[in-house]
């Protein structure tokens, strides 16, 4: 199952990549003609033979930490699910209906929202300007990828040493917090 | 439209499995499926019997009996009902649980999906990545110094 991750991961365009989910009638119903022939025929682990879609629907009722960081220490496949954006908690003013889970149209939303060891993104197109928030858990910030002019800036206006680790964005750049604190936040993207 | 009929409640319809194994269900329990919704649309005659060619008659029979006890859900209480949820199960062995995943998949029965996922994924809670790879029988395809990669990639995540 590994070589499909490493696929998919080849070829971001791939449809599971973008948006890996429960699929319509017709898909799934290939889909599963495919797996329930896969299911039969191979000694795998059962709980691989899960479409992309079922497998990351489970993953989305972990805690990121540290159920969701063990899983992807598991195999290639789960580690590229784990870790997929889709996963995500996302900062987006632009979005006008904010029913979807896990988007929120200010960086307070999100940071309240965001289970220890989540990860956020942040929008490209506008700044986001928040104030004394408390962050008492550990947290990824992330900039929207490219193809966007990406630049995240973020300034402390209180001391701690490890928010600069988030100055070294972008791919994994995470600020660990272990005391409660007042900070001023202005991230432009 | 006979879902959208009150009088249509108590209409019988059949359901055959991929081994040909006929299941004659209520219409409402049916109709917790959005799959068979939509077939039963598409259907002119319902007196004959609706494939669910995928699902065999033994993972079936399961799903029935959870979209039974759903169809009528308003004689228990939501805390009955989610003691007999965890019941149903707690009742199956890892294997019946990935087909009903699929079938639920498949047949678009949305409660049944969240069960399901919802207890894999309380296997998943608070084992480490051997255990969990041992839970489930899955081979490490990690060499050491890609999996000593990961953790140097997120420490924080893993110091506890």
């Amino acid at each position: 199952m590994a070589s499909i991750a490493d696929q998919e991961q080849s070829n971001p365009a791939s449809e599971a990549v973008s948006m890996p989910k429960f699929g319509g009638k017709q898909r799934s119903k290939n889909k599963w003609r495919r797996l329930s022939k896969h299911l039969s025929t191979t000694s795998d682990s059962p709980i691989n033979t899960l479409d992309d879609g079922c497998l990351m629907h489970i993953f989305s009722f972990l805690s990121p930490l540290p159920d969701r960081y063990n899983t992807a220490l598991v195999c290639h496949r789960w580690r590229f699910l784990a870790c997929h954006p889709r996963l995500w908690l996302r900062v987006d003013r632009t979005i006008k209906d904010y029913s979807e889970p896990g988007v929120f149209s200010c960086i307070d939303a999100a940071v309240s929202a965001a289970k220890p060891g989540d990860t956020i993104l942040i929008a490209a197109g506008g700044v986001h300007f928040t104030s004394n928030i408390q962050i008492k858990k550990p947290l990824c910030l992330r900039p929207e990828p490219l193809p966007f002019p990406n630049v995240l800036i973020i300034l402390i206006c209180a001391l701690c040493a490890t928010w600069y680790d988030c100055v070294s964005l972008p791919l994994y750049s995470h600020m660990h917090m272990h005391r409660e604190f007042g900070v001023g936040v202005s991230v432009d993207v | 439209m006979a879902s959208t009929s009150t009088s249509t409640l108590s209409r019988k319809l059949i359901l055959k499995s991929s081994d040909g194994e006929k299941f004659e269900v209520d219409e409402n329990v049916a109709m917790q499926s959005q799959t068979i919704k939509h077939m039963i649309e598409d259907l002119d005659d319902i007196n004959s019997p609706i494939p669910v060619s995928i699902v065999t008659g033994t993972i079936l029979s399961k799903v029935i009996e959870y979209c039974k006890k759903h169809a009528t859900e308003d004689s228990d209480s939501d805390e009955q009902l989610k003691q007999w949820d965890k019941e149903y199960a707690n009742n199956m062995d890892l294997n019946t649980l990935y087909y009903l995943l699929l079938a639920a998949n498949y047949m678009e029965i949305k409660g049944l999906l969240e069960l399901i996922t919802q207890c894999v994924a309380d296997m998943i809670k608070g084992k480490s990545p051997e255990e969990i790879r041992a839970h489930f029988n899955i081979k490490n395809d990690f060499t050491p110094q890609e999996e000593a990669n990961i953790r140097n990639e997120n420490p924080w995540a893993f110091e506890n």
